[in-house]
């Protein structure tokens, strides 16, 4: 099952982990067919994969349909309440069982020869059985799943393979930071509708990279935005703050982090009414503080789920509100991702604020986003070069060396207490290097990292 | 507004279409601040998510919480200001566009408006990409002070997954 790398690909992967050190990482990683097939077996294929959040299937028999890397699965909770992931493909001839993105089901029904199965993916009833399939066990012919199935917080991930640790182990230290989003509310957060779905011409590590905490890059590109008064300077104005700081190598996730002053109250722009609903509960004194101050937080948790937490609008005009959003980077092809993002809100947020927060989300992170809309120009440019003859021959790496001990002012915080390699300012790529030294690690080991 | 309501029920066809075509011209040629002027103050535009839904759920494979864009006036405004304000690189330079709008159908009118339904070829351009997306447009069309102008849009797009790389302008 292990498939094997060209010796091209197996040279780069032997040194990459010493050009990363380095800050230097090839280019054509970002387009190539057999990197992307790599990727699918060895990354998507071998790690926890996130599918879902659990307020999208509340009910038993409610239902989605999900990728995994570029494998299609059916997300839904059985009769028994129970969550899991079938693999969307009947065990008679293969054809596909579940045409819809969403729905309630009882049973899955095949419409080439009419097998049925339960929610739980039992193959339940074949047709003409007593007549044509006389000694057929309907047992060893159920729906294949996902081996694995769990949840944190809400979050609902798959795994391909039997071998992987608890999911509480994968996220590992980088609950500590994922928590001051997903532990604030007593009832919890829930999905606002349906996620959007878009095609950008980038490679799907493109999004991964930038959101792990690319915090250099939004004076830049999103310029526009702070000229039409769409979001505050503190959360999307020029990095380097002295409340600004990057999380690297936690538990192989990453995270930018821009908080207010110390002793200030904050939380992301969240209106009071919103923030009264938030409390230190299962949190630290000091996850809750980091919590208060929270200007803004991007991160992504390998390989490819990615988060932002922030404050904006969607006219100068109108106050400012926050929002959460969790986006997938779906691998299409090499160079071509399908971009997914869900808003969410807490549960127990007026229906009058919920509305408010998905309008500022859209306006500013969704494919219409004003925010969002400039970062697919440049990924996409980033594919088309990396597919470059010239580029390869030219051995092109790209730098990634901001943040390296000769090349800038970032220091390690001996005092921060969370976890992770913690940098006291955001202009630093070690957020970055952690994402490709995890990827490197997951693509070398053939298996799980 | 007595005489806007009696104008309302006059509109025909081709004062639908009259309306649409210019629009889409406005819109195809970038002159993006000149699309508010024909625009109402209490304008709703939004493009709901779609998802491939089975019956009996069919009917709601237009989400009603989900949208693409969901919009009022002011963030309309936001929305052009930022792109023809310089440093919006999704549309640095312009992509290139063309809206082919078709199957004009009139319906009922109220105070409101004057129901309109079209279709929508959308072709655009950037760079070597191309792509084509297709919806029907049900919009509200009253007349203002004896001009016709766009107070209600809803884009119904044949897509579940939207095949552009951003939504950068208008449908």
């Amino acid at each position: 099952m292990h498939a094997t790398a060209s010796p091209r690909v197996d040279s780069m992967l032997g040194t990459l982990s010493a050009s990363i050190a380095k800050g230097r990482l090839p280019l054509w990683i970002y387009n190539d067919a057999e990197v992307f097939r790599l990727e699918m077996e060895r990354i998507f294929a071998r790690n926890w994969v996130f599918v879902a959040h659990e307020s999208e299937i509340p009910r038993n028999g409610d239902y989605v349909s999900r990728p995994i890397g570029q494998d299609p699965f059916i997300i839904v909770r059985g009769e028994d309440g129970k969550i899991r992931a079938l693999f969307d493909s009947c065990r008679h001839r293969g054809a596909r069982i579940c045409p819809s993105d969403q729905g309630n089901a009882q049973t899955f029904f095949c419409p080439y020869h009419g097998w049925s199965y339960t929610t739980a993916g039992a193959l339940e009833a074949v047709p003409a059985k007593t007549t044509a399939y006389q000694h057929l066990n309907l047992a060893d012919w159920g729906l294949l799943q996902a081996p694995r199935v769990e949840i944190y917080r809400g979050l609902v991930f798959a795994a391909l393979t039997e071998d992987v640790p608890a999911l509480t182990d994968y996220l590992g230290d980088y609950r500590w930071y994922l928590d001051t989003h997903l532990a604030l509310t007593e009832g919890g957060l829930e999905v606002v509708g349906t996620p959007h779905r878009w095609h950008i011409d980038a490679d799907w590590k493109s999004g991964a990279e930038n959101f792990s905490g690319d915090s250099y890059h939004t004076q830049t590109l999103h310029q526009s935005i702070m000229r039409i008064g769409l979001a505050p300077k503190a959360a999307a104005g020029a990095s380097g703050g002295v409340n600004d700081i990057h999380v690297t190598e936690c538990s192989g996730h990453a995270t930018s982090i821009r908080r207010t002053d110390p002793g200030t109250s904050h939380f992301w722009g969240y209106p009071k009414d919103v923030a009264a609903l938030f409390r230190q509960g299962e949190l630290s004194a000091a996850q809750f503080e980091l919590a208060q101050r929270s200007v803004v937080h991007t991160g992504t948790v390998f390989p490819n789920l990615s988060l932002i937490h922030i404050g904006g609008t969607d006219s100068a005009d109108k106050p400012n509100s926050a929002y959460f959003s969790l986006r997938q980077w779906q691998p299409r092809a090499p160079g071509q991702l399908e971009a997914w993002s869900w808003v969410l809100v807490p549960k127990d947020a007026s229906a009058e604020f919920k509305a408010r927060s998905y309008k500022v989300a859209v306006a500013n992170f969704s494919p219409s986003g004003n925010f969002e809309q400039d970062d697919s120009v440049t990924w996409s440019g980033v594919a088309r070069s990396a597919q470059s003859v010239f580029a390869r021959n030219s051995d092109m790496h790209l730098n990634y060396q901001m943040g390296l001990p000769e090349m800038s002012t970032a220091r390690l915080m001996k005092d921060w207490p969370g976890p992770g390699a913690v940098y006291d300012t955001n202009l630093e790529e070690g957020v970055q290097r952690t994402f490709f030294n995890h990827w490197c690690r997951a693509m070398r080991a053939g298996a799980r990292i | 507004m007595a005489n806007a309501k009696s104008d309302i029920k006059r509109l025909g066809r081709a004062q639908a279409e009259d309306f649409l075509f210019a629009e889409a011209e406005i819109l195809d040629d970038w002159r993006l601040m000149e699309w508010l002027d024909i625009i109402t103050a209490d304008i709703d535009y939004r493009i709901p998510v779609r998802a491939t839904r089975e019956a009996p759920d069919e009917a709601r494979a237009f989400s009603a919480a989900a949208f693409h864009m969901i919009e009022d006036r002011a963030s309309l405004v936001a929305r052009m200001k930022r792109l023809t304000g310089g440093g919006a690189f999704s549309e640095s330079p312009h992509s290139r566009a063309r809206r082919h709008v078709s199957n004009v159908r009139v319906g009922a009118a109220s105070d409101g408006g004057v129901e309109v339904r079209s279709n929508l070829l959308f072709f655009w351009s950037r760079e070597d990409l191309q792509r084509l997306v297709s919806a029907e447009r049900r919009d509200t069309l009253r007349i203002e002070g004896g001009r016709v102008l766009l107070a209600r849009r809803t884009v119904l797009l044949d897509h579940v997954a939207l095949p552009l790389p951003n939504l950068s302008i208008v449908l």
